[in-house]
């Protein structure tokens, strides 16, 4: 009862403010509905995975890449370090690769060698390093409120949706801005669109497919439509997500050789 | 006067450009059509739990050689099985084999045409609490992160039994491990590491099927080695190597990343070592106080070409005049024997050299990968390229590779008897 006194008087009371004051309680409400939408993409505790991805192009399947992962905060700023293992196929079975912001690395049990890589290197096909890795927007944009907005979501079905236009903040920024909508209501990402410096179009993206996973709705598969050339499109699905607590030293360079998954 | 295209009509142009450079076969008008794609499979992906140890892969490979000193052209031809088991004892131990089979044909007087290279074989232990790790046995345990040269690769000396690539990154795959005893301590953003390797023999085998101890345990080396990262774009690592017998090395090791695309390398070794000459011409070996050390870096677009340029630099190799003079005094077999010891430590031949190495990942065509590596004797202008086309079928590569050996005469590459190979290959992943 108190929190629905809260969520109706909070709007009254936004209008009675000064401008300026105004401008800012806006700004963190959109700070508060990113969080929450970050909260519901990314567990907030340690968790693992299986991720499979699956590339399209001109309607065919031309690629699908499997792989295991194991992500946590390393620290209160609310970074992820994401720790994913090849499966398939099996030429890349073993291989892994460490991200923890843009520290990047990359390393391959036949050669028993870890190598840096930068952001750019992609490792599978038109899927960026990011795209399959646990990112929290709130940490590295700085959200503005861009109003409601009625748009077709992933499971192509018209939804009221907040508009937030993130701006990077942090040099851990992959893109220069997003656009993100989520459902003001129940705090669920629905649809992003990643844009370059320039302002052009580097990929959209849908989450959708929204189960129950460690005490929250998330969604487990994500639609990736290429910018530049909307024939890519890129699946990534997740399953088999659970509660899985590996050390925080296994995050780094020097632990790869010895990582075997679960 | 008005620009002709402005920023903003470009942006505008770019999806009808787009359209025009991928519009052929069946079009995705919309994002509606990108969300009705359903995989042709659904079956869902194995779990971690269920995927199997043993990872596999056999290699064929057939091609024609082409030599200097009128030795003519030959067919050559590989066949490789390559196997790693590497299988979980409980929650806190392991253990892992890796072996690999090669049958070579034609083999070098005296040599084997089929050598068994047991790589790794060892069993490991770590703390619950991710804190602490030992292991023993034969581990291939490389440091490095330079990709045509490591100066802080201390165990590389004499770890490759049987040369079937160019590649280097694919050369280091094939290496023999060595038996030691190592504990790492880690913590965040860092680790230590201590390696205790015996002596076990004297010399290396060439027998088919020798585990080949005195390959990599030659002599008593001990390695300590500390790694961190002082932020999220530097990382650096400290080495101390001691050899009984020859001495001491410091080294040291960073990379650091560069903007989004761009990822630089150094690496430094300094200290004790045999002399290449005198080790490849006899017993008298002498031991120097010499410098080791490659710079470089690795840029890549946004299309998936990788570029790597590196410097490199042997103190312990010959220098121009030393090359001339070794030539006049020993001859040109001696300095076959001088390249074979290269070989053997996997050193460079030149007191400075370089080394490009390019992929480009879909080039032109899905699952095509394009490679070209140019390795070049900064001193006598020789070089040696290696180029590969490689399709990935889901079990299956596919390879085309041709490789040439360019420089005068009485040069490094010049005078290797193969001047050009030319081979497909095929891997099969099981």
């Amino acid at each position: 009862m108190n929190s629905l006194r809260r969520s109706l008087l909070l709007p009254l009371a936004t209008l009675a403010l000064p401008w300026p004051l105004r401008v800012r309680a806006q700004a963190t409400d959109a700070q508060a509905l990113l969080a929450a939408s970050d909260a519901i993409r990314n567990p907030t505790q340690p968790f693992r995975a299986i991720v499979t991805v699956i590339e399209f192009e001109k309607g065919r399947q031309v690629d699908t890449t499997t792989l295991s992962s194991h992500a946590r905060m390393l620290d209160e700023s609310g970074q992820f370090a994401t720790l994913l293992r090849f499966e398939e196929p099996a030429r890349d079975a073993g291989k892994l690769m460490l991200k923890n912001g843009k520290d990047l690395w990359f390393f391959d049990p036949g050669t028993r060698s870890s190598v840096r890589i930068s952001p750019q290197q992609r490792l599978m096909g038109e899927a960026s390093n990011g795209d399959v890795v646990t990112v929290n927007f709130a940490r590295d944009y700085k959200p503005e409120d861009g109003g409601e907005e009625s748009i077709s979501d992933g499971e192509r079905k018209p939804r009221q949706a907040r508009k937030l236009l993130l701006t990077a903040a942090s040099d851990d920024a992959t893109y220069a801005a997003i656009e993100l909508w989520i459902d003001a209501d129940d705090k669920r990402p629905i649809k992003a669109r990643f844009l370059a410096d320039s302002g052009r179009l580097l990929k959209t993206a849908y989450y959708r497919r929204f189960e129950r996973h460690l005490g929250l709705q998330r969604p487990t598969e994500t639609v990736i439509i290429d910018g530049l050339n909307p024939q890519q499109v890129t699946l990534v699905r997740l399953s088999d997500i659970a509660a899985r607590n590996i050390p925080v030293t296994w995050f780094q360079r020097d632990y790869l050789p010895r990582f075997q998954g679960d | 006067m008005r620009p002709l295209c402005t920023p903003a009509r470009a942006r505008a142009l770019l999806p009808v450009v787009a359209a025009l450079l991928f519009g052929a076969g069946p079009a995705l008008a919309s994002d509606d059509d990108a969300l009705a794609l359903e995989p042709e499979v659904q079956e869902a992906p194995a779990k971690p739990a269920a995927r199997p140890a043993l990872r596999a892969f056999a290699e064929l490979t057939a091609g024609r050689l082409s030599q200097r000193y009128g030795l003519g052209r030959e067919d050559v031809r590989r066949a490789s099985l390559d196997l790693v088991w590497d299988v979980k004892l409980g929650a806190q131990w392991r253990a892992v084999i890796s072996d690999r089979l090669d049958d070579m044909h034609p083999v070098d007087a005296g040599g084997r045409s089929t050598l068994n290279s047991l790589r790794e074989a060892f069993v490991g232990w770590q703390g619950s609490q991710g804190r602490f790790a030992a292991d023993l046995g034969r581990i291939n345990y490389r440091n490095g992160p330079a990709y045509g040269y490591n100066p802080t690769d201390y165990f590389r000396d004499g770890a490759s039994r049987a040369v079937t690539t160019a590649d280097p990154l694919a050369l280091r795959e094939n290496r023999l491990g060595t038996v030691m005893l190592r504990g790492q301590w880690l913590w965040q953003g860092g680790s230590a590491s201590l390696a205790l390797a015996p002596k076990l023999r004297d010399h290396a085998s060439r027998e088919s099927f020798s585990a080949d101890w005195g390959a990599t345990n030659h002599a008593d080396r001990v390695l300590l080695a500390l790694g961190t990262q002082p932020s999220e774009r530097i990382s650096v690592q400290a080495f101390a190597f001691h050899e009984r017998g020859v001495g001491a090395q410091l080294g040291a090791s960073g990379t650091a990343l560069l903007g989004d695309a761009t990822v630089a390398f150094v690496e430094w070794s300094g200290g004790r070592g045999t002399e290449l000459l005198t080790a490849s011409l006899g017993p008298d070996k002498r031991i120097r106080t010499r410098q080791q050390a490659v710079v470089g870096a690795t840029y890549t677009t946004a299309s998936r070409l990788s570029l790597t340029a590196e410097l490199e630099y042997n103190g312990f190799a010959l220098d121009k005049a030393g090359w001339r003079q070794a030539l006049a005094t020993h001859g040109l077999e001696a300095m076959g024997a001088y390249l074979y010891e290269v070989q053997r430590r996997q050193d460079i031949a030149s007191r400075r050299a370089a080394m490009v190495y390019v992929t480009q990942k879909d080039a032109g065509l899905k699952n095509l990968d394009l490679t070209g590596l140019v390795r070049f004797n900064l001193l006598d202008d020789s070089r040696f390229v290696w180029v590969e086309a490689r399709y990935h079928f889901s079990r299956v590569d596919l390879a085309l590779q041709w490789q040439g050996n360019l420089g005068d005469a009485l040069t490094e590459y010049g005078a290797q008897p193969g001047r050009s190979l030319v081979q497909l290959l095929a891997a099969f992943y099981f």
